[in-house]
């Protein structure tokens, strides 16, 4: 591995994030190229994870803004705070200001309410800006970012054009709910994450849950690569993993049986036909987890 | 390919290869990619692929395909040959390629081959002796009756009021918020007014195609129906199955009808083959199911149900699907008989799960079904 990437590696992992090359590479050519990185795949496999781990890497704050269907510029940008700039017309009615004045004062900094991408371009010190689940928000919305992710600047019709002070990481995630427009990833780097191989998941569980079994670690990870095999409605990913690998080692398990699985499937499946399914080829599921334990 | 003798040369070319494939790489691409190169160690062959396919990729299919491509980029480079024997090849590659037979008459339909015409109208109605269709050949001005059904399908269904508002000068409800923005410069008081109104949201349509061998008759009409339906304002996927799933929506693209036909020529090589539904339909869920199939989704398949594959997939499959989409609607010609009872294994298990069924096998019969849609 490359110094520079494996010095990436070194850090994601002390900050508790196992990465592959691919991941490390993207981080470092985001940073030096500036430019954001668009990461997708599947809910669960640590997308978001990524920008909270670089924003402990960097020492900087994070900064998140949430996407959802009908999210705007004024939940996005900025907004004017409307009751704080009637109270002050009121106030300026006896005073002897021009309108133009006026009018000055009213679209100032002092009323502009700062939402997170004004927030993230405006801070003194490289932030971490997280735009989660992009995909969620409307294709409206994507319009807004361009300027943002490629001439770092956000025009404000009343002030003008506010340029960033501090380049901010900037992590776009989503889970391909729907197709993003061209000109977005153009102004990208992309990487997709997918759900890990049987050692990458091993060593994130033990990194994640120390006092956990070994060999109720390795009969997780060979379950859940099976279960991930199956044709489920929502497949399981790391998070579920990690949940139910800190339940059963909370509860003193060291091994992984029909009635255990069967008692805490909720923990790892989120569709009631999926766990259906699931219990239906229970059997033949632990007698495949068994096979490939005493392979291994 | 040539062999290049600098490293710059060959991004450029290994980036108008991965055009060739589809990527979009464009000059500002090419230039990071060199930068970017000073924050590398570019003799490690890992390091480099990774760096490529970092910035090129620019979506997962992409992402899925790059490590293929990139093999093969080197692979075909290992074979590069003088430029002699490359013209010769340049020149025998630029030979017209020879069209499959039941392409071509589908554009001889399209063009209006007349002989082929007759033979369609004796084989209609053959069939129709045979009680089994009542087919009649549309004439190749169909552009009218398709506009018709292109309005029909965007007033029952592909253009829905969206629960969010724009903000519209025109009268509609009054919009407070930008009322009281715009009107902060006259001191508050309202001078200007702004409103809004429900958004359009486009719903997502999905064509399915069957063109395998008992699909041939009606050849003209799917053909038809994709190009007009593609070429429309509509949001649309058009995908044609038989033994394997291909997606025609970039192909069906374009004015010109004669470069869109060998398109689909060279890009569909399963018409009039055999039949398996469940296998491409679990194909489109697997390729494109995340992106098109949504609750916004109305699926349109375009078959006479005739299935060689296994009813049990079938039957996972069209489960899932239900659950995806929000309506499926399906386009049988054979439904016309009034005494039409399906009994063909793929209709047969299919027919749970179908919402609407349109028994047509030409343009007319589609509009006609289209406004009871909803």
């Amino acid at each position: 591995m490359n110094e520079y990437i494996k010095e990436i590696a070194d850090k994601l992992v002390e900050f508790g994030y196992i990465p592959d090359e691919s991941i490390c590479m993207s981080i470092k050519l985001s940073q030096q190229l500036q430019k954001p990185l668009l990461i997708e795949g599947p809910a669960g496999v640590g997308k978001t994870a990524i920008a909270k781990v670089m924003a402990d890497v960097l020492q900087s704050s994070l900064i998140r803004l949430q996407c959802y269907e009908g999210l705007d510029a004024y939940q996005a940008i900025y907004e004017w705070n409307y009751p704080h700039q009637l109270l002050h017309i009121k106030m300026l009615e006896n005073e002897g200001n021009t309108i133009e004045e006026k009018e000055k004062e009213l679209f100032s900094a002092k009323f502009l309410m700062e939402r997170p991408l004004l927030k993230a371009i405006k801070s003194e010190k490289k932030s971490v800006l997280l735009i989660d689940e992009i995909d969620r928000a409307d294709e409206e919305f994507e319009s807004f970012l361009l300027e943002l992710l490629s001439e770092w600047q956000i025009t404000i019709p009343e002030i003008g054009t506010i340029k960033a002070n501090s380049i901010p990481q900037v992590i776009l995630t989503g889970n391909r709910t729907r197709e993003l427009s061209e000109a977005l990833r153009r102004r990208c780097l992309y990487v997709y994450i997918d759900y890990p191989s049987f050692e990458k998941e091993l060593t994130i569980v033990k990194s994640k849950i120390p006092f956990i079994n070994e060999n109720l670690a390795r009969s997780i990870c060979v379950f859940m690569a099976e279960v991930r095999q199956m044709n489920l409605e929502k497949a399981p990913g790391v998070a579920e993993t990690l949940d139910w690998a800190k339940a059963l080692a909370e509860m003193h398990y060291d091994y992984l049986d029909k009635h255990i699985i069967e008692s805490t499937l909720g923990v790892v499946l989120k569709d009631w036909e999926d766990m259906r399914v699931t219990r239906d080829s229970l059997s033949e599921l632990l007698d495949k987890v068994n096979v490939r334990l005493k392979l291994d | 390919m040539n062999r290049q003798t600098s490293l710059t040369a060959h991004i450029v070319q290994f980036s108008s290869f991965l055009r060739r494939h589809g990527f979009s790489i464009t000059v500002l691409e090419e230039e990071e990619i060199l930068s970017s190169l000073l924050y590398i160690d570019w003799n490690k062959s890992q390091n480099f692929k990774l760096l490529l396919k970092s910035i090129c990729c620019k979506n997962f299919r992409q992402y899925q395909r790059f490590d293929d491509l990139y093999s093969q980029y080197w692979s075909e480079l290992h074979k590069a040959v003088d430029s002699k024997t490359k013209e010769k090849e340049d020149q025998q590659k630029n030979k017209p390629k020879q069209n499959a037979p039941s392409i071509e008459s589908i554009k001889n339909w399209l063009h209006g081959n007349k002989e082929l015409d007759e033979t369609e109208i004796a084989k209609a109605s053959e069939l129709a002796t045979e009680g089994q269709v009542s087919l009649s050949i549309e004439k190749n001005d169909n552009h009218k009756a398709w506009h018709e059904a292109i309005k029909l399908l965007q007033k029952q269904i592909a253009n829905q009021p969206s629960r969010r508002y724009n903000v519209t000068n025109k009268t509609g409800m009054l919009n407070f918020r930008e009322t009281l923005t715009n009107n902060m410069r006259f001191g508050g008081e309202l001078v200007l007014l702004k409103f809004k109104k429900k958004k359009i949201r486009k719903t997502q349509i999905v064509l399915m195609c069957d063109v395998s061998k008992s699909m041939d008759l009606y050849s003209k009409f799917i053909i038809q129906m994709m190009y007009s339906l593609q070429n429309s304002k509509l949001k649309l996927n058009t995908f044609v199955f038989s033994t394997k799933l291909v997606n025609l929506s970039p192909i069906l693209k374009g004015n010109d009808l004669d470069k869109t036909m060998s398109k689909i020529n060279a890009q569909v090589d399963t018409w009039s083959s055999g039949t398996n539904i469940g296998d491409c339909f679990q194909e489109l869920i697997n390729e494109a199911g995340r992106k098109i199939l949504t609750k916004r989704t109305f699926l349109f398949i375009v078959s006479d149900g005739w299935d060689g594959g296994d009813p049990k997939v079938l039957k996972q499959v069209m489960t899932q699907i239900k659950k995806k989409c929000n309506k499926i609607i399906w386009v049988n010609p054979l439904a016309r008989n009034s005494e039409f009872v399906p009994e063909v294994v793929g209709m047969k298990t299919a027919m749970p799960f179908i919402d609407y069924l349109i028994p047509a096998l030409d343009v007319e019969g589609f509009k006609r079904y289209l406004g009871k849609l909803s």
